[in-house]
């Protein structure tokens, strides 16, 4: 019988909701939630024996630690495989079961596997390194990924030939591997020109890259007159991080004011990006949002005005579809407060 | 008045007249009998002679599942012989320049000639006859004849690559004209309309055409139409039934996992493949030829004049392969964008450079309008190809060949290469049955 | 008639044959590739494609782009196909520990050199500007 460690998080290891969000990781022996149905799946071949929890903040927060943490429990059991989640499009869990997947892999090489629906910047970030079963969006789904992660849980155990996405339910890694046809080019580019000329359904065989261009605005006439505001999404907030932004995932933006402030102090802003090394940030948070740069030339007259707000969030794995929505809503501000322009710095 | 000669021939029509090729051997006198060909080395060695630029000549043998590897090959073609109708083939070279097309053409099946010879010191091109090589394309599973060309002293590049294109040609020639006299194994008869013809016979099928677009950048990069260099030309039609009877010939002599050799030209896939669902499944108009330049105004031009082309024919949709990789991609990408602009759909034939381990974007250039794309594999997959008792050519080369290296033959005397190196792995025409799929 | 253009290169036989409006640099072909970008995004536009020919950036060692005599607008096209052409020539120069490029011969070298010179040739000659 071969053993298995589950990871779950304080939710589904049965610890408690968000106000639990914060426990360290801890071992309980036999599988717990998901782990129970899973252990069915696995029937006499591989055995959960024991399941390490931890909360979604503290893993967040304090992710070094926690993975030393992590790893400690697991090098005490020497399981032959490690099985996380599945975490669904939860943000921090997802980036969690990716985080100690891929430590564990590489520190122990084992097997690892998890399930993410496909949007979790966890997917995104570890299904390179990591089998990631294709899972639905929401814990409603449970029963339906079960199944997939059994299945492919057993092949990496017995170190099966793993297929393809398609066959096996996992996130495609993003490898383009050479395989042999049926029919040759020619006769697949015939058929494909046909299907395409009838309206029928075809998939191509080389998916183009996604395209989301922006045609650059037209230059401003009147730049002597002109009120620009300053956006970043290098994460420069005030201290404390009123708005709680997430480091890494961000759910929002903010709109903070900067009256009278000729430049940003390390006393009152600070950066909550956890993509980048903080520490130039956090000693001039000027370096990530040039508030003393833009008053120097507003002084010498070089634009009209700035904007006494400035709009920040976190762009570290955020999602697109997020990213363009809150795009979207500041432009909608900007247009409100009669701005005509706006400086953008990353990190 | 009769206003219509109705006794027009409004059809051409060209029948293949097939021959099984079960061996090649050296013999006194050159003869084809019971699938055997018989080369007098002596004789052929004469006519390709007659070169004043070649100053020697000699021949070998590769056979299915030898232990050879044929190293470096500058062009594959296919064994084809006019036995009636006008022209001869390879018109500009074997034949005049008059229309071929029509007619009885006898072929060589199993069978071809590749020509190898150092022109250049980083000459490409393997044929592996076993082993893992010998997967990544159709030649291994031919009887091949190797001239080894060695031409005059002091003769420049450009001279010499045509030496050596021409002799292969004529080579091909001379081996299926020994089967003019025999009864063929297999017939295979392909017919084409006029335009004007076809579109009143099948008025409810889709009209496609072939965009070929040609290689034509210099030095070892041309090709040539009834042995005109393809350079500058405003992109053109040209019959399908010509191109079988070589009325295209390749000068290409780079990047040998992906051009397009004279023996995909004389067979080529998209061709063959339209021609054989014409009238039944769609209406195949003929073929257009858009050049590969190197100056972006004359990509633009060609790729827009293609499409003029195309909007006068009035078609619904189009098949385009490109040759080579790198910069083709944006005349590949600038006739789908012209295409899909005008209405019409299109389909793109290529392959990919994506990377050891295939992560890597594959085109050095893409478009949105791009959705429809056959893929002949990633010219970057590396293999070991096995040791062979025998090698044809220069061993040396390898080390120097596009996607082999330094250090590619180990001491074991295997040979590590990128699948670029395999003459015709990844070929844009879709001669080979490879694609690639994301894992 | 005389066309203004400028010939940015790493190819020394230009050099030799005193190729007009000649800019050389002694660099590698991802290098080049990297002042052609610079150039690019100051206003200068392309006149070859960045990729000439069929051998691949990682396996010649030489390139000659054709770029416009005078700096205007960006051209969003010519960026558009530089930033192409470096992913694609970066992503090929990590093939290998050693990219094919710096193991060839001088012999290969000479014919890289001769083939650059032809394809560039060519292509002044395609545009009736030779």
């Amino acid at each position: 019988m071969k053993e298995i460690v589950h990871y779950l998080n304080q939710f589904y290891g049965q610890i408690g909701g968000e106000e639990f969000a914060d426990q360290t990781p801890i071992i309980r022996d036999g599988p717990i939630g998901p782990g129970v149905a899973l252990q069915s799946l696995l029937a006499e071949e591989a055995q959960i024996t024991s399941t390490i929890i931890c909360g979604d903040n503290y893993f967040a927060d304090h992710q070094d630690e926690a993975l030393e943490k992590i790893l400690a429990l697991i090098d005490e059991k020497r399981p032959e495989m490690l099985i996380a989640g599945p975490g669904f499009n939860a943000g921090r869990y997802g980036l969690a079961c990716g985080t100690v997947c891929d430590a564990v892999k590489s520190k122990f090489s084992i097997p690892v596997l998890t399930a993410l629906y496909p949007e979790n910047p966890g997917a995104e970030m570890f299904k390179k390194t990591v089998y990631i079963v294709k899972a639905p969006i929401s814990a409603a789904g449970m029963k339906k990924v079960m199944p997939a992660m059994g299945k492919l849980a057993l092949k990496l155990l017995r170190g099966e030939e793993i297929g393809f996405p398609e066959e096996e339910g996992y996130i495609p890694q993003g490898f383009r591997i050479n395989v042999h046809t049926e029919k040759n080019g020619a006769e697949r580019g015939v058929d494909m020109l046909i299907k395409k000329l009838r309206g029928e359904p075809f998939t191509t065989e080389l998916p183009m890259p996604v395209f989301d261009r922006v045609v650059p605005a037209p230059a401003l006439k009147d730049l002597a007159h002109a009120k620009i505001a300053l956006i970043t999404s290098g994460g420069i907030v005030p201290q404390g991080n009123p708005d709680h932004i997430e480091s890494a995932n961000a759910s929002l933006y903010g709109i903070y004011d900067i009256t009278g402030l000729d430049n940003l102090t390390a006393d009152k802003y600070m950066t909550v990006h956890g993509g980048y090394d903080p520490v130039y940030a956090t000693e001039d948070p000027n370096r990530v949002l040039p508030l003393d740069a833009m008053r120097a030339i507003e002084r010498e007259g070089g634009f009209g005005e700035l904007y006494n707000h400035y709009y920040a969030t976190v762009g570290n794995t955020t999602a697109v579809s997020n990213a363009k929505r809150y795009a979207e809503e500041i432009a909608q501000d900007m247009l409100r407060n009669q701005i005509q322009a706006a400086i953008l710095t990353s990190n | 008045m009769e206003l219509i000669d109705k006794t027009k021939e409004e059809t051409m029509k060209l029948t293949l007249n097939k021959f099984h090729v079960k061996d090649i051997r050296f013999a006194e006198q050159s003869s084809f009998a019971n699938g055997i060909l018989y080369i007098d080395k002596k004789d052929l060695a004469a006519y390709l002679m007659e070169d004043s630029n070649i100053q020697s000549v000699d021949f070998d043998i590769a056979r299915p599942g030898e232990s050879v590897r044929i190293v470096p090959i500058k062009d594959v073609i296919q064994p084809r012989y006019k036995k009636s109708g006008s022209g001869q083939i390879f018109p500009g070279y074997v034949g005049d320049v008059e229309t071929v097309g029509n007619g009885e053409t006898n072929v060589l099946e199993e069978c071809c000639v590749a020509t190898s010879g150092k022109i250049v010191a980083f000459q490409e091109g393997i044929i592996d006859m076993c082993g893992l090589g010998a997967e990544f394309n159709s030649f291994s599973k031919m009887n091949i004849l190797v001239p080894l060309i060695q031409p005059i002293d002091g003769i420049d590049k450009h001279t010499h690559e045509a030496t050596v294109r021409i002799a292969g040609l004529k080579t091909a020639a001379y081996m299926a004209k020994l089967s003019l006299a025999l009864a063929p194994d297999e017939v295979e008869t392909f017919e084409h309309e006029s335009i004007l013809e076809m579109g009143a016979k099948y008025p409810d099928l889709p009209k496609v055409v072939y965009v070929d677009m040609v290689q034509c950048q210099g030095l070892m990069h041309d090709t040539y139409i009834y042995g005109l260099n393809v350079k500058g030309i405003l992109s053109t039609l040209i019959g399908p039934l010509e191109v079988l009877d070589g009325a295209i010939v390749s000068g290409n002599c780079a990047a040998p996992g992906h051009k397009n050799a004279t023996i995909h030209h004389e067979n080529n896939p998209i061709i063959m493949d339209l021609l054989r669902r014409h009238g039944k499944e769609l209406c195949f108009v003929g073929v257009l030829l858009s050049n590969e330049s190197a100056m972006l105004k004359e990509k633009m031009r060609a790729a827009y004049y293609t499409s003029n082309l195309s909007a006068l024919l009035g078609v619904d949709g189009m098949i385009i392969s490109e040759e080579g990789g790198g910069n083709p991609e944006t005349d590949l990408m600038l006739n789908c964008r012209f295409h899909e602009q005008r209405g019409i759909k299109t389909v793109l034939v290529t392959d990919e450079y994506c990377g050891r381990d295939g992560a890597s974007q594959g085109l050095a250039d893409v478009t949105p309008e791009a959705d429809a794309v056959i893929t002949n594999g990633n010219g970057n997959q590396f293999v070991v190809l096995p040791k062979m008792d025998r090698v044809i050519g220069d061993i040396e080369t390898a080390r120097v060949i596009t996607g082999g290296n330094a250090n590619s033959i180990g001491a074991d005397g295997t040979l590590s290469v990128e699948i670029a190196a395999i003459m015709g792995s990844c070929c844009e025409m879709g001669y080979e049955r490879m694609t690639t799929r994301l894992r | 008639m005389k066309h203004a253009f400028r010939c940015v290169t790493n190819n020394p036989l230009l050099a030799v044959q005193d190729f007009p409006n000649l800019e050389y640099h002694d660099t590698d072909v991802l290098g080049l590739l990297r002042i052609v970008y610079q150039e690019v995004i100051g206003g200068v536009k392309l006149l070859t494609h960045p990729l000439t020919g069929s051998i691949r950036p990682d396996i010649t060692p030489y390139k000659t782009v054709l770029l416009s005599a005078t700096a205007s607008r960006v051209d969003f096209e010519s960026v558009r196909l530089m930033e192409r052409a470096l992913q694609y020539t970066e992503d090929l120069y990590r093939l290998r520990d050693i990219p094919l490029y710096k193991q060839c011969s001088d012999e290969a070298k000479a014919d890289f050199q001769l083939i650059d010179l032809s394809i560039i040739e060519r292509a002044l000659e395609v545009a009736q500007w030779s």
